[in-house]
């Protein structure tokens, strides 16, 4: 069968197809709360089968304890525009395997509130070769970062807020 | 942010011809809106002031992307 499966169709178009048809359908990109290191781990383990990569590279925004005007930030509260965002996340995704040579792509995002030390992103990219990884991480981090319609509350200890915006 | 700003989270409005009108229209009727710093999309885009706006159309006004 395997045989057979790699002479009708060249493995690397076969999974590039797979790929891209799995884009199609929007992908869960929202996360309740903050991503925990085991969501991110078991994220990696689940690679394992898919043996013909050979480089991951993962990308985690972690929440900073900016001081804004002699205050502490504790924790920022994520919230988005949902139906923009679905859109945008397919768009950026899309130009992602049309541009590099990726094997695979994942993107997550907090809503809601993540405290200072926790992870509110996490972009996963694996390929057969270490070099796409890099520039292909580089390019979803930023895209995301210029182009997702998602905001963030910056909050205080003594409950007061500024809202947060990329630079 | 806008929503704080403004009181509102959504509003049905007469459509004006284009974005950049309607934009005036509501920065009028929320003067609060002018020292913000915002951008607009239409039906999930992000367009110019100068697109055409039709009947039943989404515009959002958003506040500064803050994602990652």
């Amino acid at each position: 069968m395997k045989w057979l499966f790699y002479h009708l169709l060249p493995a690397d178009d076969y999974l590039y197809t797979m790929e891209a048809k799995a884009t199609k359908k929007p992908k869960k990109v929202f996360v309740d709360g903050p991503i925990s290191s085991e969501f991110i781990g078991n994220s990696i383990a689940k690679h394992a089968v898919k043996t013909e990569i050979g480089a991951h590279n993962i990308f985690l925004g972690q929440v900073r304890n900016d001081e804004i005007e002699g205050k502490e930030v504790v924790a920022i509260d994520y919230s988005a525009y949902p139906e923009m965002a679905e859109q945008v996340f397919h768009d950026i995704r899309e130009s992602a395997f049309a541009k590099f040579d990726l094997t695979c792509m994942h993107i997550y995002h907090s809503l809601g509130v993540v405290k200072t030390g926790e992870i509110c992103l996490f972009v996963f990219v694996s390929s057969k070769h270490r070099q796409v990884t890099f520039d292909a991480l580089h390019y979803l981090v930023e895209e995301i970062k210029a182009k997702a319609p998602i905001f963030g509350k910056e909050l205080f200890a003594d409950d007061t807020h500024v809202w947060k915006e990329n630079k | 942010m806008l929503e704080e700003a403004t009181g509102v989270s959504k509003e049905t409005l007469e459509a004006p011809a284009t974005l950049g009108e309607l934009k005036a229209q509501v920065l009028q009727q929320y003067p609060a809106l002018q020292k913000l710093t915002f951008t607009m999309a239409v039906n999930h885009a992000m367009v110019d002031d100068a697109t055409a706006l039709n009947e039943g159309d989404e515009v959002a006004f958003l506040p500064p992307f803050a994602g990652g």
